[in-house]
C-alpha cells in the first residue's frame, strides 16, 4: 500500500493586506495615475508547502488559527487558486469545509437536501436514490416540508450531517467540522469518519484541537506561518508543538519553567491579593523539570479581610486537558480563613507529571462557586532528568508508576 | 508505477472554451439556482410570481396616464402595447444588470465553501430573468388581445431578440459581478445605471420624437435595439438595420470580453470576499 493519493508540491498562496478597506476603487484608480505602489503589505498565507499523501492515510493538519490550515484546504478544494505550485489528486475528492453548505433558510428540508446534494455535483438520480438514506440517518422525517429556519440548530445540523455522509469519493477533505454541534452529534461525526478510514478512504483534517486529531489520524502535519514546522505521529507533534511554539504557553526557550507577569493578574475578588508564586524545591535541567523527585508550587497571599474560601491549582495539558486538581479545601466545605499573609504549597509527588508541558491554573473557590480562576499562573516543561531530548514520550496527560509483570504461565 | 491522475491543481490560466466547458458539464446548477432564487423570492408571498409582473404593469399604468392624459404622444399603435414591448425589454435587462451584478455578493458564503464554476451564478439570474419576462410577456398578449394588435408572423424571430436581450443584460451584468467583487464601490453605481438609463433608452417614448442629432447613440445602446426590434415584431415599426447590427456587434464584444475577464478573474473571488 505505497500507492499516493494526493500529492502537494510547493504549493503557496499569498494575499495584499490592505491597510485600508480592500475594496475601494478610488484607490486603485488613484494608483493608476500616480507611482505610487502598492499601500499594502502582502501576507504570506502557504509558503511552499509540500505534503504526500498515501492512500488509506488520515493525515491530520494542526496548527493555531491563521496557521494556513484553511487556506491549504480551500485550495485543495479548488475554491482558491494556489499562486505557484501543483496538487494531484489520485482518486475522486470531495471537500466538506462546512456543515450545511449552500442550505437556505426559506427552503424546505426537502429541497435542501437536493440543492445541497447538486452542489456537490450529485446528479438528480443519485441524490433520489440517496433521499431515503439521508431523511433516515437525518431523524427529521417529520418537518422535511418544512423551511429550515424553523428548525432547531441540532435538527438542522443534522440534516446537513446527513448530506454530507451520503458523499461517495475517495479522498476527503475536512476542515473542522467535527467541532460543530452538541457533544451527540461530534461522537456521530467522528464515528463517521472512523467509518471512512476503516473502509480504506484517504482523509485530511484540519483541526486546531490536538486532541481530537491524535485519536483519528495516523501522521499528523503541523503548520505555523503558512509553513510545515514538522509531519510526524501525533505523539512526536504533540511533544514538537509544546516546544517549537512557544507563544503557546509563553514561554522563553532554555526555561524549565515561566511564570505569568504580575501585572496581568487581575483580582477579582478583593478581600485576596496574590503577592507571589512559583516552584520550590526542584530539580531542573536543560531540558525542565525532573519527574523523577517532587516538586512543589507555591502561592503567597495576603487576606485583607476575613473570607470563606478554599485554595487549588489544576494542572492543564496543552491542548487543555486537566491532568488533576489539587484543592485546600477539606470536608467539601471551605473554612473561615483570618486577615494576614499566607503561603499555600501543593506538593506535586515525584513520578506524576508526564514529560511535557503544563500549564497550572490557580482557583479561589467560595461556596460551591469558582470565584476567580488565573489561566496558567506557572507554565512548566518536565523531563525526565535526562539530558536526553528526542526520547519517547508515552501518550498520557500524567505518568504514574505503573507495575507490571510477565509471569510465564504455560 | 505509474497511477492515473484523477485532478491536477495549479496555478495560472484556464482558456475560455475549457471554462464552458466545465460550467457545461454542471449546467444542471444553472437550474438549481435559478429554482432556488424563485422559490426563496416568492416564498410565504400570496401572490407569488405574480409579483414579478406588477411592477411592469404599474409602470405601464404611470406611463399610460402620463403619455396619454398629461403630455399625449400621438401613436399609430395603442400606446398600452407600444409602452408594454418597451417595458418588458428594459426590466429584463435590468434585473439582469442588478441581479447578475450583485450575484457573487449575495453568495459569499456558498463562494467560500463549495467550488463549481462561478459563472454559473450569473448565468442562473438570466433564467430566472427569462422566467419572469415570460410571465410579462403572457401579459403582452393580452393586451394586444384587448386592444386589437394583429398578431404577425414576425413573432417568430421573438427567441432570437430574446436572446439578444438576455446576451445584452448579461454583459454587463457579468462584467459588473466580477468586478464589484473586488471593486465594493461599483455596487453603489447599479441604481444610477438603471435608473438614469431608462432615460436615455425609448422605453415610454418613440425615438422618432429625438432629434436627429442625438441618433447617434442609438448605434451604440444595444437596449435600445432590442426594444426597436421588439416593437418591430408586435407593432410592424420601422427598424434601423444598420444601428441593429452596430450596436449589437458592441454588446457581443462586450460580452465576450465580460466572460474573458470573468474567468480571468475567478480565481481571485474567493480571496476577495
Amino acid at each position: 500500500m505505497n500507492e499516493l493519493a494526493l500529492e502537494i508540491k510547493n504549493v503557496s498562496k499569498s494575499f495584499q493586506i490592505h491597510e485600508n478597506r480592500a475594496d475601494s476603487l478610488k484607490e486603485n484608480i488613484v494608483r493608476l495615475f500616480t507611482s505610487k505602489k502598492n499601500s499594502g503589505t502582502v501576507f504570506h498565507a502557504l509558503d511552499n508547502v509540500s505534503i504526500e499523501v498515501k492512500k488509506g492515510e488520515s493525515l491530520g493538519i494542526i496548527g493555531r488559527n491563521g496557521a494556513g490550515k484553511s487556506t491549504l484546504l480551500r485550495i485543495l478544494s479548488g475554491i482558491m487558486q494556489p499562486d505557484t505550485g501543483e496538487i494531484n489528486f489520485y482518486g475522486k475528492p470531495v471537500s466538506i469545509l462546512d456543515v450545511g453548505a449552500g442550505f437556505h433558510p426559506e427552503l424546505s428540508g426537502r429541497e435542501n437536501i437536493f440543492l445541497s446534494a447538486s452542489l456537490y455535483n450529485f446528479t438528480k438520480e443519485k441524490i433520489e436514490e440517496k433521499y431515503q438514506e439521508i431523511v433516515d440517518f437525518s431523524g427529521v422525517e417529520n418537518f422535511i416540508e418544512e423551511p429550515v429556519k424553523n428548525y432547531s440548530a441540532g435538527m438542522y445540523l443534522r440534516l446537513a450531517f446527513s448530506i454530507i455522509t451520503c458523499l461517495e469519493a475517495d479522498i476527503y477533505l475536512i476542515d473542522e467540522v467535527i467541532n460543530v454541534g452538541d457533544a451527540n452529534f461530534q461522537m456521530k461525526c467522528k464515528a463517521k469518519i472512523e467509518e471512512l478510514i476503516a473502509q480504506g478512504k484517504t482523509l485530511l483534517i484540519a483541526s486546531h484541537n490536538l486532541n481530537e486529531i491524535s485519536t483519528l489520524c495516523n501522521r499528523i502535519v503541523l503548520m505555523e506561518n503558512g509553513k510545515i514546522l514538522d509531519i510526524g505521529t501525533a505523539d512526536a507533534i504533540q511533544k514538537y508543538f509544546t516546544i517549537a511554539i512557544p507563544e503557546y504557553f509563553s514561554f522563553d526557550e532554555g526555561k524549565a519553567f515561566h511564570l505569568k507577569e504580575k501585572n496581568e493578574i487581575h483580582s477579582s475578588v478583593e478581600q485576596v491579593k496574590i503577592l507571589d508564586y512559583g516552584l520550590k524545591d526542584y530539580e531542573a535541567s536543560a531540558t525542565g523539570i525532573s519527574n523523577q523527585e517532587p516538586i512543589s508550587v507555591f502561592v503567597e497571599l495576603e487576606i485583607v479581610e476575613p473570607v470563606k474560601m478554599s485554595f487549588g491549582i489544576q494542572f492543564c495539558d496543552i491542548t487543555g486537558v486537566v491532568a488533576f486538581t489539587a484543592s485546600t479545601l477539606k470536608n467539601n466545605s471551605p473554612e473561615i480563613i483570618a486577615q494576614g499573609k499566607y503561603q499555600i504549597e501543593f506538593l506535586i509527588p515525584a513520578h506524576l507529571l508526564n514529560e511535557k508541558m503544563y500549564a497550572v491554573n490557580f482557583t479561589l473557590v467560595g461556596e460551591k462557586k469558582v470565584l476567580m480562576k488565573i489561566d496558567k499562573l506557572i507554565t512548566l516543561k518536565i523531563s525526565d532528568g535526562t539530558e536526553k531530548i528526542n526520547s519517547v514520550v508515552m501518550p498520557g496527560v500524567v505518568k504514574p508508576i505503573i507495575k507490571s509483570v510477565i509471569e510465564k504461565t504455560v | 508505477m505509474e497511477q492515473r491522475i484523477y485532478k491536477t491543481i495549479r496555478g495560472g490560466q484556464v482558456s475560455l472554451l475549457a471554462y464552458l466547458k466545465e460550467v457545461w458539464v454542471v449546467r444542471h446548477l444553472i437550474i438549481t439556482f435559478a429554482a432556488r432564487d424563485l422559490k426563496v423570492q416568492y416564498a410565504q408571498t400570496y401572490l407569488g410570481l405574480l409579483w414579478s409582473v406588477i411592477q411592469p404593469l404599474t409602470g405601464l399604468i404611470i406611463f399610460s396616464f402620463f403619455f396619454q392624459r398629461v403630455i399625449p404622444l400621438h401613436l399609430n399603435t395603442p400606446y398600452s402595447v407600444f409602452a408594454f414591448t418597451g417595458i418588458i425589454g428594459w426590466f429584463y435587462f435590468t434585473s439582469l444588470v442588478g441581479q447578475a451584478g450583485t450575484v457573487l455578493m449575495n453568495n459569499q458564503s456558498l463562494i467560500k465553501k463549495i467550488q463549481f464554476p462561478r459563472l454559473v451564478l450569473p448565468l442562473s439570474k438570466a433564467l430566472t430573468g427569462l422566467i419572469e419576462f415570460s410571465i410579462s410577456a403572457v401579459l403582452l398578449f393580452i393586451l394586444m388581445l384587448i386592444t386589437g394588435c394583429p398578431f404577425s408572423s414576425r413573432i417568430i424571430f421573438l427567441p432570437i431578440v430574446v436572446v439578444a436581450n438576455m446576451i445584452t443584460g448579461l454583459s454587463i451584468g457579468i462584467w459588473l459581478s466580477a468586478l464589484t467583487v473586488r471593486f465594493r464601490d461599483l455596487h453603489h453605481i447599479i441604481p444610477y445605471l438603471v435608473g438614469f438609463g431608462i432615460w436615455l433608452t425609448p422605453v415610454f417614448y418613440p425615438t422618432t420624437i429625438v432629434p436627429q442629432e442625438f441618433n447617434f447613440i442609438y448605434y451604440f445602446h444595444p437596449v435600445a435595439n432590442v426594444i426597436a426590434l421588439y416593437r418591430w415584431i408586435f407593432t410592424g415599426s420601422a427598424v434601423n438595420e444598420m444601428q441593429v447590427i452596430v450596436s449589437f456587434t458592441f454588446a457581443f464584444i462586450l460580452f465576450v470580453s465580460g466572460l474573458i475577464f470573468f474567468v480571468r478573474n475567478e480565481k481571485f473571488i474567493a480571496d476577495h470576499l
